[in-house]
């Protein structure tokens, strides 16, 4: 059964990837996106995660159903509120007949969820704040 | 009409900032109103969407009596 949702508690990921484990799948592709350190120089320390959560549970749905429609299941979990190094942010889990179709629609699901869902990220770098999406 | 705010303009203008638009206006629009109230977040609502009743909606004319909900829509950075 498909899961979207946005949370503001820490993300199970082995409770998720089992959510994905059906006997007419043989392949299950996950995509977990952590709070990562580094990014080149800038050292980062936390980021607060912020929605306007109903539009982005439909934006989430939108895409989950375009590849719900061909057959597969899907669990796309984004969690907001502060998190800190090494936290997981967002969890994309696919479940297809087949690896290839696993592996390319969680791709995709990641991807055009960076590019249309309403979800902003406030980074505490140690030199300075920066908001996500607006450059410097 | 409260229309909604996210991320830096929520930060720096505050969570809604209250528009009195026409019966019928283009949704980009509400952006070029809430610029002459705030004319040093130009740059960051020329990069930002506008949603209507939770449905991106730039190009798309409204009749105020149809609209429940606007927001702006910075650009994301969900991920």
């Amino acid at each position: 059964m498909s899961l979207i949702k946005i949370t503001d508690q820490p993300i199970n990921t082995d409770e998720l990837t089992k959510s994905l484990i059906h006997p007419e799948f043989g392949g299950v592709d996950i995509f977990i996106g952590n709070i990562r350190k580094f990014t080149d120089e800038i050292e980062t320390e936390k980021i607060e995660y912020t929605t306007y959560k109903k539009m982005a549970e439909k934006e989430m749905q939108k895409l989950a159903d375009k590849v719900l429609a061909k057959g597969m299941d899907v669990v796309m979990v984004h969690r907001v509120g502060e998190l800190k190094l090494a936290d997981v942010a967002v969890f994309i889990g696919v479940a297809a007949p087949h690896r290839a179709e696993a592996f390319e629609n969680c791709q995709f699901l990641i991807d055009q969820l960076k590019e249309t869902v309403p979800i902003w990220k406030k980074e505490y770098d140690k030199d300075k704040i920066r908001w996500g999406g607006l450059g410097e | 009409m409260k229309v909604k705010l996210f991320s830096i303009l929520a930060e720096e203008i505050g969570s809604t900032v209250d528009l009195n638009l026409s019966d019928s206006f283009y949704a980009k629009d509400v952006k070029d109103d809430i610029k002459k109230l705030y004319p040093d977040f130009s740059e960051i609502l020329d990069q930002s969407l506008v949603a209507v009743n939770e449905e991106y909606a730039d190009d798309e004319a409204f009749k105020l009596a149809d609209v429940t909900e606007i927001a702006i829509i910075p650009p994301v950075s969900g991920g």
